[in-house]
């Protein structure tokens, strides 16, 4: 086969498996991914505390038809920017609101989530996944306050992505292959010269 | 996490030395295939964690820094495996495309 005909070959296939990957990035979601663009599921997830452990939290959004969740100490959920979940204390007693039938709910006090929802990502940023790490830092019948912690950036292998790598060892695993490519020229440059050498005998 | 990196880092050698090999048999007749497979391993031992520290640390946008590295390793395929230019090119567009889309396909 020809070069000319393995590259034409070998290029439309691969721009075929690119198409298919953009159409792939944009999977199913509830809100408009733009093209271009992939879906990132954030979620908050709250560590536990003894506050915690004495009242009643939900989330809930303003919005849509989403309904309340009760929120737990390392339990993740779900919440939307767009259709303004909030975080409410609620009595023990108190009857969760179902879908939208939630007019009670703003008696209650309430904060917003401490972060904004990352929704979707443009294809070629590697994360797919945000664990946000909240906790509860005051709640009475006035006010609640929730603080953010941190947030864990995860691939869609589950790797942890906004951690670093260690600057010393990309340097060193970089030395190794520069190396390789020293020892590689100059075995190919003698390789050459007595090529050479042996031509010029004959 | 460290881990992690030297997991990815394999296998995305894996990947262009598969796709290398394959063009070094059939397009590179006159230096050794096992000179394009320590090539194209050496190669990638410099550019990643260049691309990685670009990409993760200094947060620099991913296509520039691919275009940078698909030139860093046409020019090492010209210097190492002695190739045409031509050759070269298609060996490390062809890699670095590949393994793009493997990414693009994890995400």
């Amino acid at each position: 086969m020809s070069v000319k005909g393995m590259t034409v070959k070998l290029v439309s296939l691969f721009t075929a498996l690119t198409i298919i990957c953009f159409v792939h990035a944009n999977t199913v979601t509830a809100d408009l991914i733009p093209p271009g663009y992939h879906a990132v599921d954030h979620t908050i997830v709250f560590v536990d505390s003894e506050l915690l452990k004495q009242v009643r939290i939900i989330a809930a959004p303003v919005a849509g038809f989403g309904g309340a969740i009760e929120i737990e100490a390392g339990v993740p959920f779900s919440f939307s920017s767009k259709y303004g979940t909030r975080i409410y204390l609620v009595p023990q007693d108190a009857i969760l609101p179902t879908r939208f039938m939630k007019p009670e709910l703003p008696e209650f006090p309430s904060c917003p989530p401490p972060v904004h929802e990352i929704n979707y990502l443009p294809f070629y940023n590697p994360i797919t996944s945000v664990v946000s790490t909240c906790k509860l830092v005051e709640a009475n019948e006035n006010k609640i306050v929730v603080e953010l912690l941190g947030s864990e950036e995860k691939g869609s292998l589950g790797f942890p992505l906004n951690q670093r790598f260690g600057i010393g060892g990309l340097v060193l695993i970089s030395g190794i292959g520069f190396l390789g490519c020293v020892l590689i020229w100059r075995n190919q440059r003698r390789t050459n010269v007595a090529t050479d050498e042996s031509g010029v005998e004959e | 996490m460290f881990i992690f990196y030297l997991l990815i880092l394999a296998t995305n050698i894996a990947i262009e030395i598969g796709v290398t090999a394959l063009i070094g048999k059939y397009c590179v007749c006159q230096t050794p295939l096992i000179t394009v497979v320590l090539s194209c391993l050496s190669l990638n031992l410099v550019t990643h964690p260049i691309a990685s520290l670009a990409f993760y640390e200094l947060t620099l946008p991913i296509l520039p820094i691919e275009l940078f590295i698909f030139l860093m390793e046409a020019l090492g395929y010209k210097l190492l495996v002695r190739a045409s230019w031509r050759i070269s090119f298609l060996m490390s567009g062809l890699a670095n495309l590949v393994t793009f889309a493997v990414g693009l396909f994890f995400i």
